[in-house]
């Protein structure tokens, strides 16, 4: 550990891309969380513009007058085709911010030049917010799992409303769960997440294939292999069970659908990375003597990290690419030793609240005899004293049962001498 | 409970006994703390954490808590406040008594078992560490730590020999090793007896190799030509034609390939389902043009009233430059010296 005793304290300035332009920010909130399939949200206020806000679409039939987002007319484009021959319906005028625009939000720290990217998202919802202060736009978006989330209802809703056969799975999709569970079985959890993930966004319209490969979704959604669940499980078992998790879709179910059922009989989780990493990159410290770490230059790096790249998902060729850690799909971390990134020292905070929530607790790890809510369950009854209730055990048995139960409390550990 | 749930010996007999113990086992042990939450707010900015992963709050009287960090919320405004703020959940005691049972029924022992996920499941999961400021960064092997969980401070314990430090790691008692000898040298840190102080711990223990705008931009989305913000010249698609652009194999000064909407499959010419772009093609750029070219102007009136007191006054290029300089905080001086040099 090298000895460093001047650290300069942080100011950081939020600012943003919305839709590749740069813009200040007023206000940011980035929340980012683990669990089930949850996006990370960012929250950003800017400064009001009369021209941009409120969004709207302005849809106007071809042979009709068309005007551009200045309200000038311009000229229509009746009688044009497609590619494919068919004529184009109406014409759709873009304004503003509108759906599936794309936030990019940094920080800058002003005292080192250091500059975070804290997230990306696809902008759901726009408010317009009046204060005293003057007005604001609040965009809310939602990070790369909205992309998934998208694609599993879209999957789903296309799935039982077209019946779709067999034959056109590899063009919706879909696919016959006997073919998912194959791939469980042939490759690792890992592998068969991603390469199904990856089918599902790429086998769709083209819109969501675009997206897809734009937003490079391959390269930031990973997962981590856990063979001996897998191997523990029986396979023909699994098919029966997954088709009737997915009730009406089991025939040809959409490949996403499937995915996050599995996801569940594993017990993985899904994490939200802020403030994501390159996972096969290294500094180029030759050209980059010294600075911020994100103004050096960087190059892909096939380390010892990602040295068999299907222990992440990956294929050998895509390692060539730049993989970000945004979203991770890994087994639940069971007592693990926390990583050093996940330290929190005293000096960092001044103080917590501790919660225990009423419902939760084991029954098997509370004394039979007390009853009360299971928040009161590490509430140990003095040894002098004598029970409540007729019947109920005295103070020296709670303690006998207390310290088989929780021979880590303190109250135990002391009376317990 | 997982929809492989059941609750007949014969169907459990179908699934897998070892399947089934090992998820039962797994789900009662990891559900011990259910309920049992920790909410802190940090006194500082703290990009280092990552959810999802186990939690060490070190605590001034020893009383130290691991947990699950199951969210964070970084909060900033204009005027450079900055928050942070984790929910910790199934917190307890550093030193609470872990049952084996999980790690023998569900996990791979290889890589999930606490003397090997520092080395082999963190360090995909996090890149790599720069525990260090970038001028001290050498070439390869320097920037990469064996052990990227805490047991990494068993090491350093001077009475250990190397097989006891092996010993020490599969040992249940492990964790509970490591957070002491971490708070010690925190301790130290704060007594001043230590070469290193409490605010360096802070920042820079555990650090993350985070990326900027440059990363992003640049080496990760390939929009190679552009001039700080004005990028967008470089590439992107538009949803009206549904096309993209690609760079073809000679790169970027060889020539761009226009992908339309595919190439029709079938005889009949309607376009193809399913992958129009080839797999191989290297896609350039992420943005809708039709929404930039609308967005710019106001963009430039909101950065001119923050950025730029009163009534614009320049034209559009001279302020995508300056709110460029402000991002980047040697121009923002740079651009600040010379305004006041003309004035």
């Amino acid at each position: 550990m090298q000895t460093r005793t001047q650290v300069a304290t942080s100011k950081l300035v939020p600012y943003a891309y919305i839709e590749g332009v740069l813009y200040p920010v007023l206000q940011a909130t980035a929340s980012f969380s683990a669990g089930g399939i949850t996006a990370s949200i960012i929250h950003a206020v800017i400064p009001y513009d009369p021209d941009l806000w409120p969004p709207y679409w302005a849809i106007d039939e071809a042979d009709k007058p068309v005007y551009n987002w200045r309200n000038e007319e311009v000229e229509p484009v009746s009688g044009q085709t497609h590619d494919n021959g068919l004529e184009y319906r109406f014409n759709v005028s873009l304004h503003g911010v509108q759906e599936n625009t794309m936030i990019h939000l940094f920080v800058v720290d002003v005292t080192t030049g250091e500059d975070y990217f804290v997230g990306e998202g696809k902008v759901k919802v726009v408010r317009k917010n009046r204060s005293m202060a003057g007005s604001t736009i609040e965009l809310v978006a939602e990070g790369a799992m909205r992309d998934l989330v998208e694609l599993h209802t879209y999957l789903t809703d296309y799935a039982r409303s077209t019946g779709t056969t067999t034959e056109w799975n590899d063009m919706l999709g879909t696919a016959s769960v006997s073919s998912i569970v194959s791939s469980f079985n042939s490759d690792s959890l890992a592998t068969a997440f991603t390469n199904l993930l990856d089918r599902a966004g790429l086998n769709t319209d083209f819109h969501h294939h675009l997206h897809w490969r734009m937003r490079r979704l391959r390269q930031r959604l990973h997962a981590l292999d856990n063979p001996k669940a897998m191997g523990s499980f029986n396979a023909s078992r699994m098919k029966s069970v997954l088709e009737d998790a997915m009730g009406k879709v089991k025939g040809d179910a959409p490949i996403s659908t499937a995915v996050l059922q599995a996801m569940n009989a594993f017990m993985y989780q899904c994490i939200n990375v802020p403030f994501p990493s390159f996972i096969n990159a290294r500094i180029v410290a030759e050209t980059t003597p010294s600075g911020p770490l994100s103004k050096s230059d960087i190059e892909v790096c096939r380390t010892e990290i990602v040295e068999n790249a299907a222990d992440i998902g990956l294929n050998d060729e895509d390692m060539a690419k730049l993989q970000m850690n945004e979203v991770w799909f890994t087994p639940k971390f069971y007592r693990a030793p926390p990583p050093r990134c996940n330290v929190i020292f005293p000096h960092q905070y001044d103080g917590y609240q501790h919660l225990r929530l009423q419902g939760n607790a084991h029954t098997r790890h509370r004394p039979r005899h007390r009853r009360g809510p299971p928040y009161r369950r590490h509430r140990i009854e003095r040894p002098d004293s004598a029970g409540r209730g007729e019947g109920r055990p005295g103070g020296q048995q709670v303690l006998q049962l207390a310290r088989r139960a929780l021979p880590w409390h303190p109250y135990v550990a002391v009376r317990g001498e | 409970m997982s929809p492989f749930g059941a609750n007949k010996p014969e169907a459990i007999e179908d699934i897998g006994k070892d399947y089934v113990r090992g998820f039962l086992n797994t789900s009662y042990e990891d559900s011990k703390y259910n309920g049992v939450a920790l909410s802190v707010n940090l006194t500082g900015f703290n990009p280092k954490v990552v959810p999802g992963l186990p939690m060490l709050l070190l605590s001034e009287d020893g009383d130290h808590v691991i947990g699950d960090l199951g969210g964070v919320r970084f909060t900033f405004t204009a005027e450079g406040a900055s928050t942070t703020s984790l929910m910790i959940s199934r917190a307890h005691p550093y030193n609470a008594p872990t049952s084996e049972v999980p790690m023998m029924l569900w996990y791979e022992q290889t890589m999930y078992h606490q003397e090997n996920i520092g080395s082999y499941i963190y360090p995909k999961i996090l890149g790599r560490y720069f525990e260090g400021e970038l001028a001290s960064l050498g070439e390869g092997d320097e920037e990469v730590q064996e052990d990227m969980s805490i047991l990494k401070h068993i090491y350093y314990a001077e009475d250990l020999d190397k097989e006891a430090v092996i010993a020490a790691k599969r040992s249940r008692k492990a964790v509970q090793m490591a957070v002491d000898a971490l708070f010690e040298i925190w301790k130290a840190a704060a007594a001043g007896t230590a070469n290193v102080t409490p605010e360096w711990l802070g920042k820079y223990y555990g650090r993350r190799g985070w990326i900027g705008r440059k990363h992003l931009f640049e080496d990760f989305y390939g929009v190679t030509e552009h001039s700080s913000d004005w990028f967008v010249i470089g590439g992107g698609y538009t949803m009206a034609t549904n096309s993209c652009t690609t760079v073809s194999e000679e790169g970027a000064e060889g020539g761009e390939v226009e992908v339309a909407e595919g190439e029709p499959a079938s005889e009949n010419g309607i376009p193809a389902l399913g992958e129009l772009i080839p797999r191989s093609a290297e896609l350039r750029g992420c943005f809708t043009k039709e929404i930039q070219d609308i967005m710019v102007p106001p963009a430039l009136r909101a950065a001119a009233g923050i950025l730029v007191p009163g009534a614009p006054t320049r034209d559009d290029r001279a302020l995508i430059e300056r709110m460029s300089a402000a991002v980047n905080i040697e121009g923002f001086r740079q651009a600040e010296a010379t305004q006041e040099a003309e004035e």
